[in-house]
This record gives structure tokens, C-alpha cells and sequence, in this order.
């Protein structure tokens, strides 16, 4: 791609990045939720470290991906509103190019947050050590999944007034194989058993969702400006 | 001399009626078409359709050139600075070898938003906020100017600005459409009338 192709694309990242850090609550939201609930569970259940032990993959991972879900509120809509999203179709523009440089930037504020302070959470919930990279391996793999399927449930119901509740009905069928996949490795991999099958099943995820959902998420913006 | 857009019978349907009459325009270098039309008689939609941000839904389209559009919605961001607009602007529109761009400094300059180049646009009133969105035409020029209901909220030096823009830009090869319901350009020049008429139910 030559330089003057990527420059909208990169203009439209640093002007994510710098509107996320002069709002510096994007990015804290969904790291409040992580710790939020990764804080109550031993008050909930008991601080036992087995039974945190046993339960800390899973309930690191629902909490990203709930966190993630709140996160996903703001990503077309106050472009919608304002009238910056019709712009992306002016001229010769490369929308599903726009699309996925959207969804990144919104990984960066939203994801690579609660995936960097993980190991404090796992911490928390007595992980082993041993598996906490295992742990931020599937988070790494996973959480732009949950992008790429939240970006394209959050342009579907970008028309509809309260798409909070039809956006999460929207995300979690689809998102249920990446949250069994990843704690799954994880316990695999607690119980010694091989996980090599459980990430190349995460990635062939992530695959699939990166080459399809860009299309269907430009397609369903340009319904909604229509 | 080849027109920058050609349209031919095209119109756009929503909920499968056609919002407008089939609409014929061949738009030239160096003129400049206001669009007329009763309330909801599809002006907006037909601006939006040869922005490209509508398929035109029957008929032919052909641009051949670039455009630049601007709608009721601003296309401004609240929690930028004027001056990280324009920049924006600047930098997401592709670059036209033929035109030369203003600075974001010179363009807000010329907006008469010189005071207020570190103000978030959000702060802005409604016509500063115009004349922002406005002055994206002078950071990101293109060949043809698509501008719905450019003078909303001007106050008559601002109107006067906009007329200017468009003389220049006219005598700079550039061509514009233009919807305008009070105020319509005042130029020294002809202006091409582009009647539309409401679609399917009203015939």
C-alpha cells in the first residue's frame, strides 16, 4: 500500500487515539469492570486459592469480554451523529479499510488496557505463573474477535435507539467459541494436556472473523446512512 | 471538455419508491447548478446520491472527478480543536494534483475563525461550526463541491464568504451543486437550475 493510500488511514487512527485520550475514561471503563470483578469474586465465593484457581481463566475472560461489550457503545455512533460516517463514502475511500483501522484503534483503547494489567487480575485469583502467558496469549488472540464481532453487531443496531440490550443478544452466540476455546487452553494446560489444538482453533477464529466481518460491518454502516 | 458528473435518469428509492423524479444533469468545469425544490422533494437525497454516500438505486452515475461533500450533519468533530479538524480533514481526504490546498492556519484564517483555532469545535456556535465545516473545503479542495443548504445559520458576512468561495472556485475550473431554500448564491455568473420534484407518490 503506498503512502498516499494509508494516509487517511492513519489519520483516522491518530484522531481515535487522541479523542480516546482526551475522554481517559474509554479506556478506564472496561479496566474498572476487569478489576471490579475480578475483586468481588473472592468476597462472592470464598478466597480459597484452589477453587480461584480453578475459576480464574474463565472468569479473567468474562470479564474482558463484558468489559469489552460496555466499550462498545461509541464506536460508529457519535460518528453517525455528527456526520463523519457519511464522509467515509465520499470519493473513492476504502471503507472496509476504514472499517478495520475503526476496530483497531478501538482494540488499542479498549483491549491492550485490560490485556497489559492482566497479570495483576490473575494475581489476584492465584493463577500459576506458569499459565498466566498461556492466559495473555489467548486474550491476544481472542479480544480482536470480540472487536471485529462487537463492530459489526454495533453497526447493525447503529439505527436503532436502544441497541444496547439487541447488541449484546447479537455479540454472545457468536463470541461463545472464543470464551470455550481460550479457558479451555488455559485448562488444558493446567491439567498437562496439550493445548496446540485450542489455539490454532482461536486463530482459524480469528481468521474467519477478520476476513468477513469488515465486509458485512461496511455493508451494514451503509445501510444504516441509506 | 468533459463534465465532472454525468447523471442520467438516476434516482434513489427508499422502502422501494423512488424519493425523486429521475434526475438528468451533465455538470461541467467552471459551472455551478443550484438545486430547487419544494420541502421533502428529495434534494438532500439527491446530493447524497452523487456524493456517493447513496447508491443511486436506477439509472447512471458517472464522476469524473474528485468531490467534495458537505451535509446537514457537519462532519465535525465536537472534541477536536478547530485547527485538529481541519488537520484531519487535510490529511483523510486523498490529495488532488490539480488543486492546492490552504494550511489549516490560512483556512481557518479565511473562516474568520482566527480567534478560535484551539477552541473545541463543540464550543462553537452553530454558524462558526458551518464555517468550520466549511473551510474543509479549502484544506481538502476537490473539483466538485456538493453542498447541502450551505448558507444554514450565516450571518450575511458569512453568507458573502461563502459566494466568494465559490466564484474562485469556479473560476478555478471547479464545479459545485448547491441546495438553497432562502438564500441562493449571488454570483456574477449563470446559475443552473436543477428542479426537483418529489418521487412516485406525487406523480
Amino acid at each position: 500500500m503506498n503512502r498516499s493510500k494509508a494516509q487517511p488511514l492513519i489519520a483516522l487512527l491518530l484522531s481515535d487515539l487522541k479523542r480516546a485520550r482526551r475522554h481517559g475514561g474509554q479506556s478506564l471503563l472496561p479496566l474498572v469492570f476487569l478489576f471490579s470483578v475480578v475483586a468481588m469474586i473472592p468476597l462472592g465465593i470464598g478466597p480459597g486459592p484452589n477453587l480461584l484457581q480453578a475459576i480464574a481463566p474463565g472468569m479473567i475472560w468474562v470479564a474482558a469480554l463484558l468489559s469489552g461489550l460496555l466499550a462498545l457503545d461509541g464506536l460508529f455512533k457519535s460518528d453517525f451523529d455528527d456526520g463523519t460516517l457519511e464522509q467515509w463514502w465520499v470519493g473513492d475511500q476504502p471503507v472496509i479499510r476504514l472499517v478495520l483501522v475503526r476496530l483497531g484503534s478501538h482494540w488499542l483503547i479498549t483491549a491492550l488496557p485490560v490485556i497489559v494489567l492482566t497479570p495483576v487480575a490473575a494475581q489476584m485469583l492465584y493463577l500459576p505463573n506458569a499459565a498466566l502467558g498461556l492466559l495473555m496469549l489467548t486474550l491476544l488472540i481472542g479480544t480482536p474477535i470480540l472487536s471485529l464481532v462487537g463492530g459489526l453487531a454495533s453497526a447493525l443496531t447503529l439505527g436503532t435507539r436502544q441497541g444496547g440490550a439487541l447488541l449484546g443478544l447479537l455479540i454472545f452466540p457468536l463470541i461463545v467459541p472464543v470464551l470455550i476455546f481460550s479457558t479451555g487452553a488455559v485448562s488444558a494446560f493446567l491439567d498437562g494436556l496439550p493445548v496446540r489444538p485450542y489455539l490454532l482453533l482461536l486463530v482459524a477464529l480469528l481468521v474467519l472473523a477478520l476476513s468477513l466481518v469488515p465486509l458485512a460491518t461496511a455493508a451494514a454502516l451503509r445501510l444504516n446512512i441509506e | 471538455m468533459k463534465p465532472y458528473l454525468t447523471a442520467n435518469q438516476v434516482s434513489f428509492h427508499r422502502h422501494s419508491e423512488a424519493v425523486f423524479q429521475p434526475i438528468d444533469l451533465e455538470l461541467y468545469p467552471a459551472t455551478i447548478c443550484v438545486v430547487t425544490g419544494a420541502n421533502g422533494s428529495g434534494k438532500t437525497t439527491l446530493l447524497r446520491t452523487l456524493a456517493g454516500v447513496l447508491r443511486a438505486s436506477e439509472g447512471e452515475l458517472t464522476r469524473d472527478a474528485s468531490i467534495a461533500f458537505i451535509g446537514h450533519r457537519a462532519g465535525v468533530k465536537d472534541d477536536l480543536s478547530c485547527i485538529e479538524n481541519l488537520v484531519f480533514m487535510q490529511r483523510f481526504y486523498p490529495k488532488q494534483a490539480n488543486r492546492h490546498p490552504l494550511t489549516p492556519h490560512q483556512a481557518l484564517k479565511q473562516a474568520g475563525l482566527g480567534p478560535y483555532i484551539r477552541r473545541l469545535a463543540g464550543h462553537l456556535s452553530a454558524g462558526q461550526r458551518r464555517r468550520l465545516a466549511l473551510a474543509k473545503l479549502l484544506v481538502a479542495p476537490a473539483d466538485v463541491w456538493l453542498l447541502d443548504e450551505p448558507y444554514t445559520s450565516l450571518d450575511t458576512h458569512a453568507c458573502q464568504w461563502v459566494d466568494e468561495l465559490l466564484d474562485g472556485h469556479l473560476s478555478d475550473q471547479g464545479a459545485a451543486i448547491v441546495t438553497a431554500h432562502q438564500r441562493q448564491p449571488s454570483l456574477a455568473r449563470t446559475l443552473h437550475r436543477l428542479e426537483v420534484v418529489a418521487g412516485a407518490r406525487a406523480a
